[in-house]
């Protein structure tokens, strides 16, 4: 499309060295009178041929576009965005709490471990009765039967189905993809998740949405099979702190933005303190290279004539 | 012009608790200020209304007025103040009590 507009821009360019600011549709009229163009002629007639189909199709794949890449979504201030700022873990802890009532039912977090929250959103006490709550099917016995068992700190968050073709099954062929890595695996991941989740809206007008998908202006495409999930008070905090959508979508955007970049904290902390040693490291090397080259920089070099 | 919202919104929440959105509460004040690209949706509206193909649709126009919402709304003071909320945790006060004042200036 992008080569019918190139080739139209082409065809301009000839018109112009031919006659001074032809339109083209009175070239179009002016072809019949000159039937010895011959050849060139139908060759540029060609080229006007693919120039307006192409112009045509851009101006409808233009339209496409837009609802094709989604609503761009709008930068939000999290608290851990600054250079040297920490996640908000209370956030974290409220967002796990999140994650287990209302997402964990069909989407898989099958990276984090029960130790992995261990000193970021609860005390190992806690963690440990979490992890009892849950049944683990453990390896072979001493009589070589599989056994289930309850479930330690070193065991991963259990998954809602056995595989994807099961999850696929279970959601109308769409599959629910695992969270442990989204906000990375998504462009803007953290402001489109937060975006995603409390943006749910009536369609504009002209759209219809099948049966058993939704209207989300920033899903690329429009129609996402997940329905909208966070609603006012669909869970409980436990720290009491009143869960609107909007704290909800934060909040489990601060725990997805933990499991997918736990080390962010220490990484900080190390860029800080390193970028301060070399850029002094720096001034330290650039006047110790001054110093050396001083000898060669300041040196006059005088030409003697011979007569 | 906020005030008549806010108690409109409480009418939907429980008696004994108020629970307002806050994003929600942010888009609807920020309406006034993305009034053109609604009225460009509205007419687009009208335009296609008669409309049987099924090929038109305002998706254009529909995303235009709501990147201006959003825009608008992750911009607003106000957004920094919902970050920052928290119950009876007790930390953050302090710090969530210097927000309001900044932000009962601008909203």
């Amino acid at each position: 499309m992008v080569g019918g507009g190139v080739i139209q821009q082409i065809l301009r360019r000839k018109l112009h060295s031919q006659s001074v600011a032809t339109p083209v549709l009175s070239w179009f009229s002016s072809k019949k009178a000159h039937e010895d163009v011959g050849s060139s002629g139908l060759r540029a007639l060609a080229f006007l041929g693919a120039g307006v189909t192409g112009l045509l199709s851009f101006s409808t794949v233009a339209s496409a576009d837009e609802a094709e890449h989604g609503l761009e979504c709008p930068d939000y201030p999290w608290p851990h965005d600054g250079i040297l700022s920490s996640y908000d873990h209370a956030s974290i802890r409220r967002g796990h709490q999140v994650y287990q009532q209302v997402c964990a039912s069909c989407h898989s977090m099958s990276l984090i471990s029960y130790r992995d929250l261990v000193g970021v959103a609860y005390t190992e006490e806690e963690a440990k009765a979490m992890a009892a709550e849950i049944e683990v099917v453990d390896g072979p016995n001493d009589e070589g039967e599989m056994f289930t068992r309850p479930g330690k700190l070193s065991d991963r968050l259990p998954q809602p189905y056995p595989n994807e073709q099961a999850a696929r099954f279970a959601n109308g062929g769409a599959y629910p993809p695992d969270l442990s890595l989204i906000t990375k695996a998504r462009h803007n991941g953290q402001n489109y998740v937060f975006a995603l989740l409390t943006g749910y809206r009536e369609p504009p007008a002209g759209i219809s949405i099948r049966e058993g998908l939704h209207y989300n202006p920033y899903f690329p495409g429009g129609a996402i099979a997940m329905p909208k999930m966070l609603n006012d008070e669909a869970v409980e905090y436990e720290d009491g702190v009143p869960a609107t959508e909007a704290q909800m979508g934060k909040d489990i955007v601060s725990f997805l933005s933990w499991a997918a970049e736990p080390e962010m904290e220490e990484r900080k902390l190390m860029g800080f303190k390193w970028i301060f040693l070399l850029s002094l490291a720096l001034l330290q090397a650039a006047y110790y290279r001054r110093l050396k080259w001083s000898v060669l920089k300041s040196r006059k070099l005088v030409l003697d004539v011979v007569n | 012009m906020s005030f008549a919202v806010y108690s409109f919104r409480l009418t939907f929440a429980m008696a004994d608790e108020e629970v307002v959105d806050p994003k929600k509460y942010l888009e609807e004040s920020c309406k006034p200020k993305c009034v053109k690209p609604l009225l460009e949706y509205q007419a687009c509206v009208k335009r296609i209304q008669g409309d049987d193909s099924g090929h038109k649709h305002c998706t254009g126009q529909y995303f235009d007025y709501w990147h201006c919402i959003d825009k608008c709304v992750s911009c607003t003071k106000a957004v920094y103040e919902t970050e920052m909320k928290k119950g009876e945790a007790g930390g953050d006060y302090i710090v969530l009590s210097l927000l309001h004042v900044v932000v009962s200036r601008d909203v």
